[in-house]
Formats: structure tokens, C-alpha cells, sequence
């Protein structure tokens, strides 16, 4: 057969054609699907790593959190210790500050409880001053007269 | 859209008036999807967060992955899962389609010629080209779908910022037919390819893609590097045109220039017949579901 039909020659031509592109169409789609299937892995991937990072982020932040919660409930103690302080001050200046019931004759001090309490006891525990004891020229006068009269003496010798 | 009679405006003049138009909000996404498809070491996230900065893109995205036409067995409802499930040099081509797709939106009917019939014929290019890179060549023709989509940009740019000489350039062509290119240079004193050539280098396009917008109708103008490539768009325009995916009427160069280009490529008639037949139907199927209609 040296001369083959002219027509049945193009049809092989055609057919030959046709098979080489479906050869480059499928090659292409194989190279595409593997891509595609890297592609997937990929971002398979790095779900799983970004879930893991994320857990690890909320964890931190979580302890942040916590820290922060302790390190408030502290403030809020000492805050709380602080307004007691002052609160206690503010009172005693109050009472300090107040009317004080005082006994006419023997000048004890009415305390918030109703008991009688002498004045020196009763100022140094509402305030800071401290008592030193001494006895004046009119009560040395009146309760020890002879020592009052040597002083007198005393004094007039000089 | 500029309808002012402005027989001269200038080259220059016209693309700054495209920076001031509407054209230029596809400038930023075509840009980058051009340099991700140009670029092998762009990973699958620089895509994801080109979609994702614009919503009506990934809205537009998801409704083509969720149509008839891929007929995937599960809703698609997220950018990623698009990438995996029709694959990135797919996604690629959707976001570019649709980005272009807004520049032929509305538009006058004129002579045969209308915004609707140019992205018919862009689209018909463009999916030409691409299979012959495919089937032919097995390259997977990213670029040369790109090339295909906007090798008329320039006219598209013409048909809205001078409108009304664009206008009657059409009907001029109606009662005295010639080539386009030559009807333009004498009214505007550019043709559509210069004008394409201009704003792809203006926008950064890669080499390749402005060679292939710039001198689809003077391959032989192109630098060596990109011209057999150009070589290709030249085929696919003129086979488009010739078998009804026109956009105006008006006389083809001559064959034996066709023929030698085919020769150029070793390409065979019946492979681009057949690569032919494959793009009518495609656009077929396309034209049915309908989601790439401008």
C-alpha cells in the first residue's frame, strides 16, 4: 500500500491530533491534581499548626488573665486595709473632735459603750498622745500642805 | 463617560484620563493577579488575600464555584475550599474574567458593535489561545488566556472615554468598511493596540502580556523573546473573528499572513480546527449558565 487514501491519510492526521492533545490535557490535569493535593496538604497543614498555635496563644493569655485576677484581688485587699485604716482614723478624729461627755465632778470620759473611763486613759487610746503624770501648786496646796509650805519657804530664801 | 468631541486628544492624555475613570478600579486586582500568575514563588495565600480584600469579588467567586457549570458534589463556601476544589489556575482565570468583565458592562448598540459582542470575542480569544497552549503546546497558557481577555482593552478604553468619536468611528466603518487600526489612527491618530500597549505598560503588566495587547495585529513589531507568543493571540483574534465571535465588521488581513504564522507555531489546520470546536462549545456552555456575561 505505497499510496494510501488521501482521505483515510487526514483522518489518521486527525485522530493522531486529537490523541496528542488528550496526551497535554491529561499530563496538565495530573499536574494540576497534584497541586491540588499539595495545595490541600498545605493548608491541612497549617490548620493544624495554627490550631496549636492559637492554643498555645489563648493559653498565655489565659495565664495573663489569672495573674491579672491575683494581682487585682491584692490591690483590692490592700485598698480595702487602707480604707479600714482610714476609716478607724477618720473616727477617732470624729470622736476626738465631737462632744465629749464629761463627768462635772470627777472628770471622767463617757465612752460609745456608755462606760466611764478616766480622761487620760480614754485620750491616749483615741489618739496619739501620750501622758506624762505631774501634780499642780493648788492640788500640791490642798493635799500635802506642809510640803507646799517648805516650798514656800524654799522659795522665799532665794 | 466622556462625550465631549475631542478629535486630538493625545496618547498620554487619554491615559490620564483612565487613571480618572471608572477603568482604573480593576487596575489594582488585575495588576496583582497578573504579577501572582507571572510569579512561580507566589504560594496559594497571596491569592486568598487578593480575594479576600475585596467582598464583592469573593462573593462573585463563590457563585461560580457553586454553579452548574463546575457541578461540584459540595457547596463551596469559603475562598480556600474554591482554591482546592477548582484549582488555582482556574481561580486565577475567574478573578481576571470577572475584574475585566466590569469594563463591559452597559453601552450603546451600534452597527453590529456593542460593549456585550467585544467580551464575547475578548472571552473567545482568550479561551482560544489558552487551548492551544494546552492542547498544543502543553503549557497550562495562563498568559495567554490573559492575553486573549485583554488584547482589546484599548478598544474597550476608547469606547468609554471617547465615546462619541468611538461612536461614529463604527458607523464610518459601516458604510466604508476597513481594518480598525487603520480607522482609528486616522481619527485619533493611535490605534486600540498602542492604546493597550500604553496602559499595560503603565500598569506594570508583565512583559509577554503588553507584547501580546500591543501588537496583536503586528506580531512581527513585537521583540523576539515574546513573539511567537503574540503570534498566538494574532491566530486566535483572527480565527475568532472568522468564525463569528467579531465584535465589528470589517475586512481580516490577508490569509497568507495567517498561514505563516500557523507555519511559524507548527501548528496544523486541524488541530485548530479542533481546538476550534472545543472553544465553541466551552463558550456554548458558558453563554447557558451565563455567569460570565458582562
Amino acid at each position: 500500500m505505497s499510496t494510501r487514501d488521501p482521505k483515510l491519510s487526514q483522518r489518521i492526521d486527525e485522530l493522531e491530533t486529537q490523541v496528542r492533545h488528550l496526551g497535554n490535557e491529561l499530563r496538565l490535569t495530573k499536574q494540576e491534581y497534584e497541586e491540588a493535593t499539595s495545595r490541600y496538604l498545605d493548608i491541612y497543614c497549617n490548620l493544624e499548626k495554627k490550631v496549636s498555635e492559637r492554643t498555645r496563644e489563648l493559653d498565655a493569655a489565659n495565664r495573663r488573665l489569672l495573674d491579672e485576677i491575683e494581682d487585682r484581688k491584692r490591690t483590692e485587699a490592700e485598698k480595702e486595709q487602707l480604707i479600714d485604716q482610714l476609716q478607724k482614723a477618720m473616727q477617732e478624729v470624729k470622736v476626738l473632735s465631737g462632744f465629749l461627755p464629761i463627768c462635772a465632778s470627777c472628770k471622767k470620759i463617757r465612752d460609745d459603750t456608755g462606760y466611764w473611763r478616766q480622761i487620760e486613759e480614754y485620750i491616749s487610746t483615741h489618739s496619739n498622745a501620750l501622758f506624762s503624770h505631774g501634780i499642780c501648786p493648788e492640788c500640791t496646796k490642798k493635799l500635802y500642805p506642809e510640803f507646799h509650805e517648805e516650798m514656800l519657804r524654799r522659795g522665799k530664801k532665794k | 463617560m466622556d462625550t465631549e468631541k475631542s478629535p486630538n486628544i493625545s496618547l498620554s492624555g487619554l491615559l490620564e484620563r483612565v487613571e480618572i475613570s471608572a477603568i482604573s478600579s480593576i487596575k489594582g486586582t488585575v495588576s496583582a493577579i497578573l504579577s501572582i500568575i507571572n510569579d512561580p514563588a507566589a504560594g496559594s495565600s497571596d491569592l486568598i488575600q487578593l480575594i479576600e480584600v475585596d467582598p464583592p469579588l469573593t462573593a462573585k467567586i463563590l457563585r461560580v464555584a457553586n454553579s452548574s457549570y463546575y457541578a461540584l458534589s459540595r457547596t463551596i463556601s469559603d475562598v480556600q475550599q474554591a482554591l482546592i476544589w477548582i484549582g488555582s489556575d482556574t481561580l486565577k482565570e475567574i478573578i481576571l474574567t470577572q475584574k475585566m468583565s466590569e469594563l463591559f458592562q452597559d453601552g450603546t448598540s451600534i452597527c453590529g458593535y456593542s460593549r456585550r459582542q467585544l467580551w464575547r470575542h475578548s472571552l473567545a480569544v482568550a479561551l482560544f489561545a489558552k487551548t492551544v497552549y494546552r492542547r498544543e503546546f502543553g503549557e497550562k497558557g495562563n498568559n495567554a488566556y490573559a492575553a486573549g481577555l485583554m488584547h482589546d482593552i484599548g478598544v474597550i478604553v476608547e469606547d468609554q472615554l471617547l465615546h462619541r468619536d468611538f461612536m461614529l468611528l463604527m458607523q464610518g466603518m459601516e458604510s466604508a468598511p476597513q481594518a480598525l487600526s487603520v480607522a482609528e489612527s486616522s481619527l485619533f491618530g493611535y490605534d486600540h493596540g498602542r492604546v493597550g500597549r500604553a496602559l499595560a505598560e503603565s500598569w506594570n503588566f508583565p512583559s509577554e502580556l503588553t507584547e501580546g495587547i500591543g501588537f496583536h495585529h503586528d506580531p512581527e513589531g513585537a521583540g523576539e523573546e515574546h513573539r511567537l507568543f503574540v503570534k498566538a493571540i494574532f491566530i486566535a483574534d483572527y480565527l475568532m473573528f472568522e468564525q463569528g465571535y467579531g465584535y465589528v465588521a470589517m475586512p481580516l488581513p490577508e490569509r497568507e499572513i495567517l498561514q505563516q504564522y500557523v507555519r511559524d507555531l507548527g501548528l496544523q489546520w486541524y488541530a485548530l480546527r479542533l481546538i476550534g470546536e472545543l472553544v465553541r462549545d466551552e463558550l456554548e456552555r458558558i453563554e447557558q449558565k451565563g455567569y460570565l456575561s458582562a
